[in-house]
């Protein structure tokens, strides 16, 4: 977004989403806050923006050379305002539009392809990956638009033996007795606006296969396995990101770029992540390994343990079961402390090995 | 006026959070719930609204009426929409959640994410990891009535599960589990496993009975699959029974944080392995005389139904007049 002429009047939009809209504006003749600027709905319905949503910025008022002390800047959040969300709205001075939010047309460039009239890949393979779309809405627009530009994008030839299948709800049901039944469990993949259908259609399947809820922007904090931040990490994606086909391409393919993270769930090794195992130490985590021992993160402690912050980071050593640190890639180089709190809050197996009998 | 509103009478919660802020408030204080469960479990104070003929418009005009909103756990759209819509603008409102993700009801708490929250509580028995920033809320226990004399303990190892499922955070203990007990249940040096079914002849029993009959109980098994623990664990406690819980340390710390306690005295059992392992080992009875001593001196000090309404209460009232 760039900073905008309207007559006397200088803005710049910092931020806008459906829910928050941020940035600096000033009548520079008046050298005031510009009197009747408002919010307007699609629906028609308009919002003041009140003088208390308005904020100093002195960096804007040096620039422009006004007073400092003169309120240019605005931070509106506009699920307070308006009870909901805004997917279409506009910045007005009297009846002057001065810049307009549009949820739909700030991504019609990647989504060019109304016509969804095309076969997605419908793959099975030992190493799965299974995503589910609502017909016509955002994600299966997006895919229809990849599979448009090369049809066999997601052919297992083209990614690393990692077989793609597309379907709807629908279709999910028609399959899922032959996904329960097979040996190798995939990665599910959902959009969020169906997942309550999909659930209710395939209980069993969604809640025995990873799961990775996909929204149009890329939401780390209802990431509940861990799954998702760990894509987010490998392509550098903040929270928040949009998912445009670019992104949800790289999304996508990351998991066969990265095949042997995301799929190889057969191997009971276990690594160091921290600590320094003195003998004893390793002496307990081979009786562990000795005894096939199916945790996903065993921390080995001089002293019984019965609350997070009992640990002492110095005296316990922490060790992952290699095929779990596929939910665990986002914390990999975090301190053992915020890994252990992660694997916790992501649903792992976490055993607690004592010296000391509890 | 406050405002409490459910879907179900949340194992009792709602009703008694209502009494409790109304009484330590000064303030009135109405719990608003839509149904009960199928078996009528828990009895509703004052009905449920769900049953009126027009009871989206007692919603509306209780909710325009209120001064403070605190949904429980509510995963109803239609409700939520008729509140968003009639509450006024600088009313605060709470979410209070107890239920955990990708699964029902919640699944990804898509209230939450569609609705503006003024905060969001979490029930501090482990529910507090599945979202950030979530504020830490004791579960106000009840107090278990005292009858005319003491109950006398009986060899009894309760296993009060109905509904078994298979998502991640709700296999509180299978059917497989339970079965393992029945298989075992000549092995426990004569202690008798309990499930409700077995205790009443049906599962049709209200709360009250359960609490009364906890009290003749020696041992409880709460979840041991999870990592969670729920309210028998804590009711167990307060009957004066051992419970083998396999609460992780997560949901240790969120306890002991909200409620300003020490760990409570669960007997770990992570799974039904350990379970049964303890079982099997029943002879010692010094040492379960001893656990039993450490649940009632706890259960005194730091599970009083006025201590964790209080505790509640330090937490709830910065919300309370707060715009």
């Amino acid at each position: 977004m760039s900073v905008c002429q309207v007559n006397n009047i200088r803005f710049h939009i910092d931020f806008a989403s459906d829910k928050r809209i941020s940035g600096w504006i000033a009548d520079i003749n008046a050298m005031q806050w510009p009197l009747g600027l408002q919010i307007r709905l699609a629906t028609g319905v308009s919002f003041e923006v009140y003088p208390r949503t308005i904020t100093l910025r002195d960096d804007v008022c040096r620039e422009l050379n006004l007073p400092l002390d003169l309120a240019t800047g605005f931070d509106i959040n506009l699920l307070d305002l308006t009870n909901d969300r805004c997917y279409q709205y506009s910045l007005m001075l009297g009846d002057h539009e001065l810049w307009t939010y549009d949820d739909f047309l700030s991504e019609l460039d990647n989504e060019v392809t109304l016509n969804l009239d095309i076969e997605l890949t419908k793959e099975f393979g030992e190493r799965q990956v299974i995503l589910i779309y609502e017909r016509n809405a955002w994600l299966h627009r997006q895919l229809a638009h990849i599979h448009r530009w090369r049809k066999a994008y997601f052919h297992k030839g083209y990614q690393s033996g990692i077989s793609y299948f597309f379907s709807d709800v629908t279709e999910l049901v028609a399959i899922k007795s032959k996904l329960l039944s097979s040996k190798n469990r995939g990665i599910l993949i959902i959009d969020r606006s169906i997942h309550e259908i999909a659930f209710s259609s395939s209980p069993t399947l969604l809640s025995s296969w990873p799961l990775i809820i996909l929204d149009k922007k890329i939401d780390l904090k209802r990431d509940f396995n861990g799954l998702l931040s760990g894509i987010a990490a490998i392509n550098k994606m903040p929270n928040e990101t949009l998912l445009r086909t670019s992104q949800l391409l790289k999304l996508l393919t990351s998991l066969s770029s990265y095949g042997d993270l995301f799929f190889d769930q057969k191997s009971d090794l276990y690594c160091i992540h921290s600590g320094v195992p003195r003998p004893w130490m390793q002496s307990l985590m081979k009786e562990q390994i000795q005894g096939s021992c199916h945790d996903d993160v065993i921390i080995i402690s001089e002293k019984p343990l019965k609350r997070i912050s009992e640990i002492e980071i110095d005296s316990v050593a922490v060790f992952i079961r290699v095929s779990a640190t596929r939910f665990l890639f986002d914390l990999i180089v975090a301190e053992s402390l915020e890994l252990i709190k992660g694997a916790y809050s992501r649903g792992l197996k976490v055993k607690i090995v004592t010296r000391e009998a509890p | 006026m406050i405002l409490l509103i459910a879907e179900t009478p949340v194992a009792g919660t709602v009703n008694r959070l209502a009494h409790w802020i109304g009484a330590l408030t000064g303030t009135l204080c109405h719990s608003l719930i839509l149904k009960n469960y199928p078996n009528n479990v828990f009895r509703i104070q004052g009905g449920s609204f769900g049953s009126l003929p027009h009871w989206e418009a007692y919603l509306a005009n209780s909710v325009r009426k209120a001064e403070l909103l605190i949904i429980h756990n509510v995963s109803d759209r239609y409700i939520m929409d008729i509140v968003f819509s009639l509450k006024h603008e600088s009313t605060p409102i709470i979410y209070q959640y107890h239920s955990p993700p990708n699964e029902p009801p919640q699944y990804g708490y898509n209230v939450i994410n569609m609705y503006f929250f003024d905060a969001i509580f979490a029930v501090a028995q482990g529910y507090g990891r599945f979202i950030k920033d979530a504020i830490l809320v004791p579960n106000v226990i009840a107090d278990i009535p005292t009858g005319p004399v003491p109950v006398r303990k009986s060899k009894t190892i309760f296993s009060p599960h109905l509904r078994s499922t298979i998502y991640r955070w709700s296999k509180k203990f299978s059917d497989q589990d339970q079965k393992m007990l029945q298989d075992l249940r000549n092995y426990f040096n004569g202690y008798k496993v309990q499930t409700i079914k077995g205790a009443f002849g049906t599962e049709a029993v209200t709360h009250e009975e359960i609490l009364f009959f906890l009290r003749s109980v020696t041992l409880v098994i709460d979840d041991v699959n999870t990592g969670l623990f729920h309210q028998t664990a804590l009711e167990g406690i307060k009957a004066g029974a051992l419970v083998l819980s396999g609460a992780d340390l997560v949901s240790i710390e969120e306890f002991c944080l909200a409620a300003q306690s020490p760990p409570p005295p669960f007997v770990n059992a992570h799974g039904i392995e350990e379970v049964i392992f303890y079982l099997l080992n029943l002879t010692r009875k010094r040492s379960l005389h001893q656990h039993i001593a450490r649940s009632n001196s706890y259960a005194k000090e730091y599970l009083g139904e006025y201590r964790l309404a209080k505790r509640y209460m330090d937490i709830l009232r910065p919300y309370i007049h707060s715009k």
